[in-house]
């Protein structure tokens, strides 16, 4: 209980520690709002705009979530080619790096010419910049099953196919979900630059990314912060979601789960 | 008169020249032992895009030495997708930046003292660009439609609320590769600008002015209040100076303006400079409309205290605005300035 | 005449790639319900001629007979428990022993009720619910060994599976294993370091020695089943113990 409480109270009192040196950096400097707005203008400025705030969340979730969904899918089916097929994998696999590499910036014209603006391009570009930590983690799970076990199947006479079923995907379970956090993580970030670059919006209200650029071109910087501040508690939910399922798939058997009694 | 006296009154006269030049320079002169000739005061101009026509009269003057005349070492740096031109004036990077006004009241609106004190413009470039084969005739048939603009934008809502029509938008990319593969396509544009290269690439362009939905902002230069109350000699003489530029840009020989414009950016060859000068003379944007009494340089009070109504009544100022927060008069030479109509 | 052998090894010779010669000239003829065990310095292959026998490697010559089969071919008679226990972490304990009649394609009644009978042979079916990481090293073994004997093989290999217990847990283990054998029988080959398992298992012990492997002795046990954990004690026991660790010594030498 005590630990609890402890892990609690440290961080709120350097939360208090940080806006109470926030409020004097702009008092001692003099510095204007429309360059760094105090704390309660950008809580009032997130109040004011809760309501377009909340659509821009939601556009901007909406395409997280399917990019994540399409990184993971995707990334688990094509780990599972490369993972499985040593020329396939030597074949393909310097193509992955370069999608990697690619700056989103450069594709997602490309996407937008393709797909049309809006949530299949926001989707495309989520996907881009999330699927390569679920294809490179699952592909090493993939080839690094314990050779042992390999060998028990052997003795099993266990044909390919059941080897892949029941060792090669539960035994790349533990990396495919590294990969999927890393995905978590990465998929907010990806919608709301690909909202950026490939969202639109109606009456004013756009994603996180499109309501950005309109307060910065509108020099409304609390209401910028507080948009900063929104995808913050986005980020963090969706990030806890995942979290969430990576324990739940985890916890009963994994190393890095087990509490040490 | 006595020599003594005489004596004494020249000291004197270089020494109130001496201080008046250091009174109007601001912390960027450089320091002149009192006695020499007074020292320029040096500028920065922030300009919202790469150099082209459309700042063809601040070249101007900086390539005939307009701006040297009137005691200015004037230094035109260029913008681009993300010059930050207001931000940059009130923060005392650079003295004068180019706009609109409706930017200028949006963000007085926000608190940021930018003041007005001369337009280069009469009429706003801005307009929307489409193919003709849309069908498009006016603001109204954008009902419904997407349009490429700049998000945040004023006249966006202006124009929705004004004439009841609903447009999603889509943030500019700078490009014109869109525009080129989709005959739907409706984007934001200067249409002294990209209705030429669309046409180079076969596309034929409609365009409408701003204006033509009754949004009318000037095109203006602006400084930091700050600045002007330091240094009122040097925005009224940059001022001065630059609606001199822009009489002769556009009336005049502007050959050596334009040479400065094409070296700094490669896509200013001379067929295109003649083009966008062209839409400016012929769209009056420059000189207004003289009937009406406007030339190059003027802000009228009258129409711009409509346009912070106007913005106003659509709710996009966070506070209120005054004419005087954003309009400062008595920098245009007296002969520019609109005149009152009889009360 | 001899009984008709059930695992026959002839100048069995096994190198890996270019490296040095592992084994060398093996010959070895094992008859049914034999428990054969193998001992040597380190690096003598006595693993290596398990793996041999297993079909998990080939030879690089001579050959290897198992039931009138090749290795490879011979695989359903035979199961290995791995020196480390080798339990699939991701499942539960019965479902670890299920494994290899789950492969097999055995019916889902079948293979519960005789992953039960399996578990309760090793004394471990209360823990058929948990995962592997709630066991101790010996609890996880005994699984191993479950699992190996769900499918009743005819042989099974055993590479050093005790090794890393310590002696208490070790000889209950090799009691339980003997008793096991004693109500289905099966034939053994089982690789260790320690001597007193090797004499208190088997029926005969092959020495090897080193660089490369040779079959340097082999030591019949002539002790009767079932044998009892006293027969450590006995003077017996402990002559022969002697002599194998004797021998054992002799071939560390060279």
């Amino acid at each position: 209980m005590k630990r609890r409480a402890l892990s609690l109270i440290q961080p709120a009192l350097t939360g208090i520690v940080l806006v109470a040196l926030w409020y004097a950096v702009k008092r001692i400097f003099g510095i204007p709002t429309f360059v760094l707005p105090s704390p309660d203008e950008v809580l009032s400025a997130a109040w004011m705009e809760r309501a377009v705030l909340w659509s821009a969340v939601l556009v901007t979730v909406q395409g997280a979530l399917l990019g994540f969904l399409a990184a993971v899918g995707v990334g688990f089916l094509l780990a599972m080619a490369l993972g499985f097929s040593p020329p396939i994998k030597a074949s393909f696999y310097p193509y992955v790096l370069i999608m990697q590499m690619m700056p989103v910036t450069i594709l997602a014209p490309v996407f937008v010419l393709w797909l049309g603006q809006g949530l299949p391009s926001i989707v495309a570009i989520t996907f881009m910049i999330g699927f390569f930590p679920v294809v490179a983690n699952t592909t090493m799970g993939f080839i690094s099953v314990d050779r042992n076990l390999r060998e028990l199947f052997l003795m099993c006479k266990a044909t390919r196919a059941q080897e892949v079923r029941y060792l090669r995907i539960p035994g790349a379970m533990p990396y495919f979900l590294t990969g999927m956090k890393i995905a978590g993580t990465l998929a907010p970030i990806g919608a709301i630059v690909g909202d950026f670059l490939a969202g639109s919006a109606k009456n004013g209200v756009g994603g996180i990314g499109y309501m950005t650029i309109s307060y910065f071109a509108q020099l409304k910087t609390p209401a910028l912060f507080a948009t900063g501040l929104v995808a913050c508690l986005m980020g963090f939910v969706f990030v806890g979601g995942v979290n969430w399922l990576h324990w739940r798939l985890l916890h009963s058997w994994h190393d890095s789960m087990v509490k040490k009694e | 008169m006595s020599t003594l006296i005489l004596k004494r009154l020249r000291q004197g006269l270089i020494g109130v020249l001496a201080v008046l030049a250091f009174a109007g320079c601001g912390e960027k002169t450089p320091s002149s032992a009192p006695g020499s000739a007074p020292a320029l005061t040096k500028i920065s101009v922030q300009t919202d895009w790469y150099a082209q026509p459309e700042h063809g009269g601040f070249y101007q003057a900086l390539v005939k030495g307009y701006y040297r005349e009137a005691g200015l070492d004037v230094t035109i740096s260029q913008g681009g997708p993300n010059a930050i031109p207001r931000q940059k004036v009130a923060l005392g990077a650079v003295e004068f930046g180019v706009g609109r006004t409706d930017e200028l009241i949006v963000g007085a609106g926000q608190g940021v003292p930018l003041v007005a004190v001369g337009a280069l413009m009469q009429r706003d470039p801005q307009g929307i660009m489409f193919h003709k084969e849309s069908g498009i005739r006016s603001f109204k048939d954008l009902d419904g439609r997407s349009v490429m603009a700049e998000p945040g934008a004023a006249w966006i809502t202006i124009a929705e609320k004004k004439l009841g029509i609903k447009v999603s938008i889509l943030p500019l990319d700078f490009g014109l590769s869109r525009f080129l593969a989709d005959k739907k396509f409706v984007q934001q544009c200067f249409i002294t600008n990209e209705p030429y290269y669309v046409r180079q690439q076969g596309a034929d362009p409609g365009t409408l002015l701003l204006s033509e939905a009754g949004i009318s902002p000037y095109r203006i230069w602006y400084t930091s209040r700050k600045f002007l109350t330091q240094n009122p000699a040097a925005v009224r003489a940059f001022t001065a100076a630059s609606i001199r530029g822009w009489r002769e840009y556009l009336d005049g020989d502007r050959k050596d303006a334009d040479a400065m414009i094409g070296s700094l950016n490669k896509q200013m060859t001379p067929e295109f400079i003649a083009y966008s000068v062209g839409a400016m003379r012929e769209f009056k944007l420059v000189q207004g409309d003289p009937a009406k009494g406007e030339q190059i340089g003027q802000i009228d009070p009258v129409r711009l205290g409509e346009e912070i109504a106007q913005l106003a009544s659509i709710g996009v100022l966070g506070k209120p605005v005054k004419l005087a927060d954003v309009f400062d008069e008595t920098f245009l030479p007296a002969e520019v300035r609109a005149k009152r109509a009889q009360k | 005449m001899s009984p008709p052998s059930l695992v026959k090894i002839s100048g069995v010779q096994k190198r890996f790639g270019t490296g040095p010669v592992v084994l060398d000239g093996i010959d070895l003829s094992v008859t049914r319900g034999e428990f054969v065990s193998f001992i040597g310095p380190s690096g003598c292959g006595k693993s290596t001629l398990l793996r041999l026998i297993a079909g998990l490697s080939a030879a690089t010559s001579g050959e290897i007979i198992v039931d009138g089969m090749t290795p490879e071919n011979a695989r359903e008679l035979m199961f290995f428990v791995f020196q480390e226990a080798n339990l699939m972490p991701w499942r539960r304990v019965a479902e670890n022993v299920e494994l290899p009649m789950l492969l097999r394609g055995d019916a889902t009644e079948k293979r519960r009720e005789r992953t039960a009978k399996m578990l309760e042979i090793v004394g471990l079916a209360a823990a058929a619910e948990h995962y592997p990481w709630q066991l101790s090293g010996g609890m996880k073994m005994r699984v191993s060994i479950a699992r190996a004997l769900s499918v009743a093989p005819k042989i099974l290999l055993l590479d050093e599976p005790f090794g890393a217990l310590d002696e208490m847990t070790r000889d209950k283990l090799n009691e339980d294993l003997l008793a096991i054998r004693a109500r289905d029988p099966f034939t053994a080959f089982f690789v260790t370091h320690s001597v007193t398992e090797a004499v208190f298992l088997s029926t005969r012990i092959v020495v090897l020695s080193a660089n490369p492997g040779r079959v340097a002795q082999i030591i019949d046990v002539p002790f009767a089943y079932p044998r009892a954990a006293e027969l450590r004690e006995t003077p017996e026991f402990l002559k022969l113990l002697g002599a194998t660790t004797h021998a054992l010594r002799a071939v560390r030498s060279h």
